[in-house]
Formats: structure tokens, C-alpha cells, sequence
């Protein structure tokens, strides 16, 4: 199906023929004419409104085409996402530091155009689902080098100077970003929770207790993990869902990235079924990532089981309160039980 | 009193439903949606059979702990709404700082630890299942 952008820049106010709207929406960018083409809706799994299509591109009889992807943002959500113009902006921050991502072309706060804000980047084609990376055999060499790369993306993207590549209005944890942390999430619970929940009241109390009295800031994913990446049979090939992105302690990351739900079943394997923690953290620091002070990683781990925790109940309430009804997020609901056990074992060990 | 099949039953029925005939036919994004749905119905399945039981072991146990006499609905939403007040006090005990440290401490979260395995018995019973042969495999290699 093809959408042609009109030659005259009429300006596009209604919702509708969503390739038509992104042909408008690219031309005016710069171009003199934009058709886009095999426009499809994909999306597997996720809530997120995702377009997949070709867009041809004419500037001054030159020609191009390129492979995009438009993404929107799901319905009203509870989650502490940053703008897609902030997005846009740390996509094109880490791409300089030398992180693996897609290219990042175009935002658009108009929720008119496609019903909610949305960010244009160039499509980075492979496989995101967890299973053909941990079990293919078509991806087995792509297993064996995932450790290393994805240290070493880590690695660069928690060494990046935020003030210098003006990421500072991104949220921030404050002086003490492990406090900050906990403080921003419990407050989340406390607003959020439509019950009361003993096992992460806990949780909060030993954290706020038990603050490292070193924490470093710097530039935090917010939810890397094995499921948030594109790859091929020969590795890592983008990082992708940069919208939790923040200024925080670079533990967090990862803390996040070995919490055993994204394990997929391959549990001594701590980090995302791929191998384990300490491993990971050798090729972090040899990669130049900052110094892991192993003694804070248990608060970080309490800190990412509540962390998740909260994210359920949010996600959750999403479904409950009537902005997405999806029986995942309804689900999901239920999965903070596994986190709960293994939070009470973390507070209890030693 | 209904007639057969069972609730369990019928929702076995329809996962069954699902998981097959549905799951034949659908393509793409849909499919991992569908073993959710499936998932579901099982995860209430085994509430039906379990739930009440779990509240009242449940009420049981926090009561004592919150000062709150035992006073017991038999089940249905009436004994949840028991068991929430309970944990609601409970939770204020704790965000009080009155579970912070000693016996009380340890008595509390060996309660907490009971709930979240009840949890997991409904919604996830595979978890315990890793974790128990988890367990099993590091007390072997710890007396090794």
C-alpha cells in the first residue's frame, strides 16, 4: 500500500490513514516528496503501537529509500517513561559514545497525528525474542559473544558524560542516586498500590536502611535486559526501549539485567539465562565500565526486585483502570509473587 | 448446586480450547497472547481449588500477628476482605518500624515467606519447583 505525501505542505490534522500521515509528517522534515510503503502494524507481545513500512524520499532529484520504524506510545500509562524528544535525544547521545542502537530520525509530541507522541527511527532487522538466543542452534555464536557485548555497550553508556551531551533535563536521582532510587519507587508503591503489600514494605524499610554509602551517577538504560535488544546469529546488533532512561547509579542496570525474571528458565545463569554475574561484571570493567562495588550489588538486587515489583502493579492497573485492556498486563499482575520470595531471601542472607 | 462439568472443569475446557484449536490457526503476535490466556485460566483454576483454603491459613497466621482476634469468614469475598484488613495492618506495623529487628522480625517473615509461597502455589507453581531443586543442588554442593 502506498501513501504519497501531498506535493503542496498542507498541514495534517486528523488521525486516520496513518501512512499518509507519516508521508506528511517525514516531508516535512525536508524532503521535497515522501511515499511510504508496506506499511504493517507489528508488535509482538509488547503494548506498544509500532509501524513498520519503507519510506521513499525525494530532497533535490536525489532519491533515497529507507527501512523505518514509527513508534507510538501505549494508552495512558502509569510507568515513568521520558518524552520521545528526550528519547530521541539519548538515542543519538549513546550512538555517539559508540552503543549499538538504531538510528533516531524524527520525534513528534502531536498526539493528532498517529493518537500519541511518536519517535521515527531507522529499522534495525532480527530477532528480539529471548528463546532462539539462549536455546537455537542457529544462534549459537551470537550466544557466546552476547556476554561481551552487551558489557560492553553497558560499559560505554554508564562512562558517557551526561552534562556534555546535554542529557541533563532527564530525570535524576538526585545526590545520592541509590536514595533517590528507592524514594522515587516507594513513592510509585505508595501511589499505585490498590493493596497493601507487607513483603515490599519490607523490602523498602531494609532498603532505606541499607544504603550504600558510595553511589555513582551517571547515564542508566532503565531496563536492559535479554528481551530489549535486536540480534542476529552473528551477535548484538541494536539496544532498544531507551524510554525508562535516566541519571542514576549505573547498578541498577546491573542489578536489572541479572534479576533472575529474566532468567527464561536458565537460572545459573544470572545474567539473562547467559551467563554468570561475575563473569558479566569482568567483561564490564574490562570494558571500561566503572569500578562494581560488589558489597552495594545486594541493595541493588533488593532494590530491582521492588523495582519490578512496582512495575507489575503499575502495569496491572493499566489493564484494571480501563487504559489498555490486555490479559497480559492483567497477568502480569501476578508475577511480583516471584520477586517477593526472592527479595524476603536476598533481606535474610547473611 | 451446579451441574457438571465442575468449574474446573470447564475452564480446562476452554484452556484446552485455546491452546489448541485456537493456537492452530493464529499467526504471529497473537500466539505468545494465547498461551497467556491460557496460562490464566490455569492460574484460576487452581485458585478455585486453593484460595480459601490459603485465606484462612493465611488469616490464621497474620492475626496474632497484629493483635486482631480470630474471627473467621468461612470464604469467598468475604474472607479476602478479612484478609486484607490483615495485611493492611500488618503493613502499618511494619511501615511503623515495629518489625524492624528480633523475634518479631523473624516471626514476620517467616509469615510473609509462607504468603508469597502460597502465591506462587496459584500463580506459578514451576517457581517453587526451580527454586526448591535450586535449593536442593546448592545444599549438595555446599556439603561437598
Amino acid at each position: 500500500m502506498r501513501s504519497e505525501s501531498p506535493t503542496a505542505q498542507t498541514p495534517e490534522g486528523t488521525e486516520g490513514d496513518v501512512g499518509r500521515v507519516l508521508a506528511t509528517f517525514i516531508a516535512k522534515q525536508g524532503f521535497d516528496h515522501v511515499v511510504v510503503e508496506n506499511l504493517v502494524r507489528v508488535g509482538g507481545g509488547t503494548t506498544q503501537r509500532l509501524w513498520s513500512f519503507e519510506a521513499v524520499l525525494e530532497k533535490r532529484g536525489c532519491v533515497e529509500r529507507q527501512a523505518l520504524i514509527a513508534r507510538g506510545d501505549p494508552p495512558g500509562s502509569h510507568l515513568d517513561r521520558i518524552s520521545r524528544s528526550a528519547e530521541l535525544q539519548v538515542l543519538r547521545a549513546v550512538r555517539q559514545a559508540g552503543v549499538a542502537v538504531p538510528e533516531a530520525l524524527w520525534c513528534s509530541s502531536d498526539s493528532l497525528l498517529l493518537g500519541s507522541p511518536f519517535l521515527i527511527m531507522k529499522r534495525v532487522d532480527g530477532e528480539t525474542a529471548p528463546g532462539p538466543l539462549l536455546r537455537g542452534e542457529k544462534y549459537a555464536r551470537a550466544r557466546q559473544a552476547a556476554p561481551r557485548e552487551l558489557a560492553a555497550a553497558l560499559a560505554r553508556l554508564h562512562r558517557l558524560d551526561v552534562a556534555a551531551y546535554g542529557l541533563g533535563a532527564l530525570p535524576q536521582m538526585g545526590e545520592s542516586p541509590a536514595l533517590g532510587s528507592v524514594l522515587r519507587y516507594q513513592g510509585l508503591f505508595r501511589r499505585d498500590a490498590l493493596e497493601p503489600r507487607p513483603v515490599l514494605e519490607v523490602g523498602f524499610r531494609w532498603l532505606l536502611a541499607n544504603v550504600p554509602p558510595t553511589s555513582r551517577s551517571g547515564l542508566v538504560h532503565g531496563d536492559f535486559r535479554v528481551g530489549n535488544f535486536v540480534y542476529g546469529p552473528e551477535g548484538i546488533r541494536a539496544i532498544l526501549d531507551w524510554e525508562l532512561a535516566h541519571v542514576g547509579d549505573p547498578l541498577e542496570d546491573i542489578s536489572w539485567v541479572s534479576l533472575r525474571t529474566w532468567r527464561f528458565g536458565l537460572d545459573e545463569r544470572e545474567v539473562g539465562g547467559l551467563c554468570r554475574l561475575e563473569d558479566f561484571l569482568e567483561e564490564y570493567e574490562k570494558a571500561g565500565g566503572p569500578p562494581v562495588d560488589r558489597g552495594a550489588l545486594r541493595f541493588w538486587q533488593v532494590f530491582a526486585n521492588l523495582r519490578w515489583a512496582v512495575i507489575t502493579i503499575q502495569q496491572a492497573r493499566n489493564h484494571l483502570d480501563g487504559y489498555l485492556r490486555d490479559v497480559e498486563l492483567a497477568s502480569i499482575g501476578r508475577r511480583a509473587a516471584e520477586n517477593e520470595l526472592d527479595l524476603l531471601d536476598l533481606i535474610e542472607e547473611g | 448446586m451446579q451441574d457438571r462439568p465442575t468449574a474446573v472443569e470447564l475452564l480446562e475446557a476452554a484452556a484446552e480450547f485455546l491452546g489448541r484449536e485456537v493456537l492452530e490457526v493464529a499467526g504471529g503476535a497473537v500466539r505468545y497472547k494465547i498461551r497467556v490466556a491460557v496460562n490464566v485460566l490455569h492460574i484460576v483454576a487452581r485458585e478455585i481449588e486453593l484460595g480459601d483454603r490459603y485465606l484462612r491459613e493465611e488469616a490464621e497466621e497474620l492475626a496474632p500477628l497484629v493483635g486482631e482476634p480470630e474471627r473467621r469468614a468461612c470464604g469467598g469475598p468475604e474472607l479476602r476482605k478479612e484478609v486484607l484488613e490483615l495485611n493492611r495492618l500488618l503493613a502499618e506495623r511494619i511501615r511503623a518500624g515495629e518489625v524492624d529487628s528480633g523475634a518479631e522480625r523473624s516471626r514476620v517473615l517467616a509469615t510473609l515467606r509462607k504468603a508469597a509461597v502460597r502465591k506462587l502455589e496459584i500463580a506459578n507453581p514451576g517457581y517453587l519447583e526451580t527454586a526448591r531443586r535450586r535449593r536442593a543442588a546448592d545444599v549438595r554442593r555446599d556439603s561437598s
